[in-house]
């Protein structure tokens, strides 16, 4: 009795403080999830979940994930957070944390919504644009003494209460490099799927994504295709899968296209059907077409001619149709070197020919060009207009949500940015202080804003879309990133969150998304501290 | 033994203790000069009048340790050169037995307080528990009778703490102001118990280094404080008797639960700086309060 009344003064006399206060605060990149921001504070193994009740107002939640944070991806609609741990590294006792994925959605409230437990650390994650899938990988950064580095674990997001599907990916030398998925395509033996597109180093690999499918099923059900030699006479490296449905109208297969790495073939993949004797739903006969040099990007487009492949060739330049049902090349010369290539027939088409336009962009001259596939094989132009801007394009970004279906924004390579009205055949130049912006936008593009921002720089902009305005705004305190997010308290407000970390602080400028202005802000500090002091 | 007899034995003791205690604080201070035991200073120190009014008829005749009146003259009649002729190692003040100033005086103390603080709210402030403290206090005995005794006390402690929250500096001073009612019980002149109730007041300043909130922002409070405490205190150096009115020194040990209302932990910038962002929200750190057990050693003058 005498040793516990010792012991209890002792603990209550010189008791030392939890370890947390001594942690220091070394956050990941944070993730904007649609109403919601979140900052992995990865050394205390925990999410710092900011959310905006109201005008001007930020509220944290803090959420516990795995130990060893390696990464913090969003789905894309922005409804939900997926976070890969590494847990206790050797595991001694049982009570060692086991690598996980914790899964965190933010409406109404935050929460986590699933835990997986996993036999070894993964750091890969991939999640599919229709957030039907997610795919967890091995990547060179997960150190084992004996790895299987084809070994993925798919994630069926409809259903979470289902344990993460082992496969091992069928390869020959490689291992997964990226991944991608398919829409559904109709195959042409069985029902219609999605397919994951699994690119290793010299071969690609097609898993069947039927949800209904076994274990032992998927693995075997796998086609692997060994790219082609290349002028080197080694295995072509894949670098870009692109992929179209099957076309009843013209009897075309569902395909895949493969472009490599270096060469100036493109590979065709026609999903086509498999001996009679078969269960699989299809079966693969490659098809390797020259495009006359070394293509840029490919695309499955809609011509007057019927569905090609294009394949942007910009050394010539020029632009490559590929029959798929023959292989046939029409190479369409270009006026200028056009690199990039995307499908804007949703916010252009007029008629119901059901060709694509498609607006096409250069990472060296400054032009652009809206290319109508309609007239790509009967017109003297092959239906191109071109526009100057006044850089060249690094990327073409969209506009979230339906307010402004015809507009992109072209980032240029200088630093300068442009709003881009398709439908006006108009460019309107943003042009900064010289220094490269990231551009971002409200996922659901709800606040019709654009925000650009400098890391580490005071001064920000936004830039209304439908005006074209842009507002000059101030942070007292070093920008680290910019979100705009609903508000949650359901009267259907925004609120841009501007954060700031320096050392072991984190804090926020919080301004109304949608009327932003300097001087009605408010500054919130301390937010590390979150969740470490009780009431 | 009736109350007279022990008192006796008491003062016995205490001389005994007294004169242990002035021996090894006249290395320290040299404050034992005061005391009787060297007969050669003790003309200067002391004015014979003051022997004789502790043979004053109002001392109880029974009280024993007082010298008879044959010894006063001793003291009056001492050579001028006490070293060539040494006299016997005679009080010059004989002890009277009462507790006097022993029991009631004024008193001035200085002391160190650890405070065991282990509410979540001290937590950004410090790597442990502990809340070192100076402390001060000021009193008098407002009422004695017998053993038993009354003081009223002002307090006044104060102590600061500094550590690190999560690698942004932070500190916490306290001030606590209390006004104590004590209790106390002689078991000799020289050493006595109380018990101290000391409700009052306390203040807490706490800072916040931020960086990106432009630099120090602080979280100041008043609460309502009490402390309740037992303890113990033995007068070390000091005449025996009791009518003396020299000053006296006293060690005090005392330990208890020193309680405080809690404030809220709201840290906000000066406003002066003009590095401070524009409407900057206070940063809640919940509760702080500074309460626990405490224990406090003070040495303490009376007179």
């Amino acid at each position: 009795m005498n040793k516990h009344w010792l012991c209890s003064l002792l603990l209550l006399g010189c008791g030392s403080r939890p370890e947390a206060w001594d942690a220091p605060f070394t956050p990941t990149a944070p993730v904007g999830l649609d109403n919601a921001v979140v900052v992995m504070d990865t050394t205390l193994a925990r999410a710092l979940v900011l959310t905006s009740p109201g005008a001007l107002e930020l509220r944290e939640d803090v959420l516990p994930v795995g130990q060893h944070v390696v990464k913090a991806q969003a789905s894309p609609d922005g409804k939900r957070l997926f976070v890969l741990s590494r847990g206790v590294w050797p595991r001694r006792n049982a009570s060692d944390e086991h690598p996980r994925l914790t899964v965190i959605e933010t409406d109404p409230a935050p929460r986590v919504v699933k835990t997986y437990e996993l036999d070894d650390p993964l750091s890969g994650l991939v999640v599919d644009s229709e957030n039907e899938w997610a795919v967890l990988y091995v990547t060179s950064e997960d150190s084992r003494t004996v790895t299987n580095p084809n070994e993925i674990f798919l994630l069926h997001l409809s259903e979470l209460d289902r344990d993460p599907i082992p496969v091992t990916v069928q390869s020959l030398a490689g291992s997964p490099q990226s991944f991608s998925f398919t829409s559904t395509l109709d195959m042409p033996n069985g029902e219609a799927r999605r397919l994951l597109v699994v690119e290793m180093q010299s071969e690609v690999t097609l898993v069947d994504l039927l949800p209904s499918l076994g274990n032992v099923e998927r693995t075997t059900s796998q086609v692997t295709i060994q790219m082609s030699l290349n002028q080197q006479g080694q295995n072509a490296t894949p670098a870009e899968v692109v992929f179209h449905d099957a076309d009843a109208a013209s009897g075309l297969d569902p395909q895949l296209a493969v472009r490599l790495q270096g060469d100036t073939n493109v590979m065709l993949l026609p999903l086509v059907a498999p001996s009679s004797s078969s269960t699989r739903p299809f079966s693969v006969v490659p098809n390797l077409v020259d495009v006359g040099g070394q293509a840029s990007t490919i695309r499955f487009v809609n011509t007057d001619d019927g569905v090609r492949l294009a394949a942007l060739v910009p050394s010539k330049p020029s632009a490559g149709l590929v029959d798929p049902n023959t292989g046939n090349v029409t190479s369409i010369t270009l006026a200028k070197p056009f690199s990039g290539i995307a499908l804007v027939t949703a916010e252009l088409a007029t008629d119901a020919s059901g060709t694509d336009i498609a607006l096409l962009w250069s990472n060296t001259t400054p032009t652009i060009g809206l290319w109508d596939l309609g007239k790509a094989t009967t017109a003297a132009t092959h239906g191109i207009d071109t526009l100057q801007v006044g850089a060249s394009v690094r990327d073409v970004l969209n506009v979230p949500g339906d307010a402004f279906p015809t507009s992109k924004i072209l980032e240029g390579q200088s630093g300068d940015f442009y709003v881009l009205d398709l439908k006006a055949r108009r460019s309107s130049p943003m042009v900064t202080n010289g220094r490269t912006y990231q551009l971002t936008f409200a996922p659901d593009g709800q606040s019709r804003r654009l925000w650009a921002f400098a890391p580490s720089e005071e001064d920000f902009s936004s830039v209304e879309l439908g005006t074209l305005n842009p507002t000059e705004l101030h942070a007292d305190s070093p920008v680290w990133n910019v979100f705009d997010i609903a508000q949650s308290g359901g009267a259907g407000g925004r609120t841009a969150v501007v954060l700031h970390h320096s050392g072991g602080a984190l804090g926020a400028t919080v301004l109304d998304a949608v009327a932003p202005d300097s001087a009605n802000t408010r500054f919130y500090s301390g937010l590390a501290y979150g969740g470490l002091s009780h009431e | 033994m009736n109350d007279f007899e022990a008192r006796s034995l008491l003062a016995r003791s205490a001389r005994s203790s007294a004169f242990v205690l002035s021996a090894a604080f006249s290395t320290i201070s040299g404050y034992a000069r005061a005391a009787p035991a060297p007969a050669t200073s003790a003309p200067t120190e002391e004015p014979a009048t003051n022997a004789n009014a502790v043979s004053s008829p109002a001392t109880p005749p029974s009280v024993t340790a007082v010298p008879s009146p044959a010894t006063a003259p001793t003291v009056t009649a001492q050579p001028a050169h006490p070293a060539k002729h040494p006299l016997p190692d005679e009080p010059l003040h004989p002890d009277d037995g009462r507790m006097g100033t022993h029991q009631e005086h004024w008193l001035f103390g200085i002391g160190l307080r650890e405070n065991f603080v282990a509410h979540s709210g001290f937590d950004p402030f410090s790597t442990n528990n502990v809340l070192p403290q100076f402390s001060a206090d000021a009193g008098r005995v407002l009422f004695a009778s017998g053993q038993l005794s009354f003081a009223a006390l002002a307090l006044f402690d104060y102590g600061s703490v500094k550590a690190s929250a999560r690698g942004l500096n932070t500190s916490l001073s306290v001030s606590r102001v209390t006004a104590a009612a004590e209790g106390r019980y002689h078991f000799w002149r020289r050493f006595y118990l109380f018990g101290r109730v000391a409700p009052g007041a306390l203040y807490s300043g706490a800072t916040l280094s931020d960086p990106i909130a432009g630099g120090d922002q602080h979280s100041n409070s008043w609460t309502f404080a009490t402390d309740l405490s037992l303890g113990a205190a033995v007068e070390f150096a000091g005449e025996a008797r009791g009518a003396s009115n020299r000053p006296r020194g006293w060690i005090g040990l005392d330990g208890g639960y020193g309680w405080a209302q809690a404030s809220k932990l709201a840290f906000k910038s000066s406003g002066s700086d003009a590095n401070t962002p524009a409407r900057l929200e206070p940063v809640e750190l919940g509760e702080l309060a500074v309460r626990g057990g405490f224990f406090r050693i003070n040495g303490t003058i009376t007179f």
